[in-house]
């Protein structure tokens, strides 16, 4: 199953990097809580807190190049 | 402590279905909400990354006297029932790994198929050159005389797509015929793709065209001849690992990245089936870090006889008094 070249060209790297962020979230906090509540109420928490760092250290990024 | 309120029941069996299949642990422990969210994250990370890698990021390389040694896969290993498979495929396709020259690969039965590739070198009786590309139908086998080891014989028959501007003056899709005469170059037996690569030496002639007698070298791939034994998690040789770096691009890495994170989510869930959750059942008090009050507790297993066990249920934390 190949990628569609012409996606594989128009497509940002970065965008690869969300359906981590969500997975990453859901698991850790599934380790860390039993209750379901608690897990995706933490995994949002988690999920918005690393997107936000990676969003200031883009910004960050941009302004210094 | 969280696991005294969660039945694990038997802690390292969880763990090691956990293992094998990322959420049948939790399942068996009677954890649904745990079971499927592993379950489904886990496995749609993988197969995220697998689809993207074309079927030839996870594999097991032990090749480590030529510094070739596929450390990723420690992480991988961790979906085991997905992973394991890539160490019997580098057993079947020789110690250590594929070999490395691809010259020295034989043909072992019958080669045949459609074929997509090129006519390369095209040499001409007249004096033309030219090459072309080529699609057709392939058939190769190994050769009965053994005076060479890598003797075979077969047949290429297809048409010719010949760009706009061709010297040899052939008219584009033009019919071939062609008979194998050597095997230069084959792709392994166990490789993870559906299609196999070769490259050999063909004479033969183009339909209809005067002075169309040729020599050249054929190469490309015949397609769909690999069976899903044959290639699921089969080891790349560095031939094949250059040539998926130049097909996906950053996506091989990309790929390699989400098996990689698959792997080592599970191992975490593995934990969570060994242990139960780390911080907490989840409503437990901030403050005093104490569970609520009248919590129901799990229920006290006593060893009436060696044989049978009973199960006595506790009452209340807070029982009612008496006096109200």
């Amino acid at each position: 199953m190949m990628l569609d070249p012409l996606l594989a060209a128009n497509m940002n790297v970065t965008w690869w990097l969300l359906p981590l962020v969500v997975t990453v979230s859901l698991v850790y906090n599934a380790t860390r809580y039993e209750l379901p509540e608690k897990i995706l109420q933490r995994s949002l928490r988690m999920g918005v807190a690393i997107i936000a760092f990676m969003g200031g250290a883009l910004v960050l990024l941009f302004l210094l190049s | 402590m969280p696991a005294q309120r969660i039945d694990l029941k038997n802690p390292v069996l969880a763990a090691g279905l956990a293992w094998f299949v990322p959420g049948l642990g939790h399942a068996y422990q009677g954890r649904w909400f745990k079971a499927i969210l592993y379950s489904a994250c886990i496995w749609s990370t993988w197969f995220c990354g697998w689809a993207l890698g074309d079927g030839k990021v996870v594999y097991y390389n032990r090749d480590m006297k030529r510094g070739r040694w596929t450390a990723g896969y420690a992480a991988q290993v961790m979906v085991g029932s997905a992973a394991l498979p890539a160490i019997l495929q580098t057993s079947r396709a020789s110690p250590g790994g594929n070999p490395e020259d691809r010259s020295q690969i034989e043909l072992h039965g019958t080669l045949s198929g459609p074929f997509d590739g090129m006519l390369a070198a095209v040499s001409f009786k007249d004096g033309r050159k030219a090459f072309f590309h080529v699609r057709g139908q392939f058939e190769m086998q190994p050769s009965e005389d053994d005076t060479f080891r890598k003797s075979v014989t077969g047949r290429f028959t297809g048409t010719l797509q010949v760009a706009d501007e061709n010297d040899a003056g052939i008219p584009d899709g033009a019919k071939v015929e062609a008979s194998i005469n050597l095997l230069e170059s084959l792709e392994p037996e166990i490789f993870p793709s559906p299609n196999r690569a070769v490259k050999c030496r063909v004479e033969g002639r183009v339909d209809d065209l005067k002075g169309g007698d040729f020599s050249a070298d054929l190469r490309g791939k015949v397609l769909n001849v690999r069976t899903l034994w044959n290639r699921y998690a089969a080891p790349l040789d560095a031939e094949g690992l250059e040539a998926a770096h130049g097909d996906l691009g950053k996506y091989f890495e990309i790929a390699l990245v989400y098996t990689w994170i698959a792997g080592l989510l599970n191992l975490l869930a593995i934990w969570d089936a060994f242990e139960g959750p780390a911080y907490g059942y989840g409503d437990e008090d901030p403050a005093t870090g104490k569970k609520p009050e009248n919590t129901p507790a799990p229920p006290m297993v006593l060893a009436t006889s060696a044989a049978v066990p009973a199960v006595v249920e506790r009452p209340p934390q807070n029982p009612v008094s008496a006096t109200g």
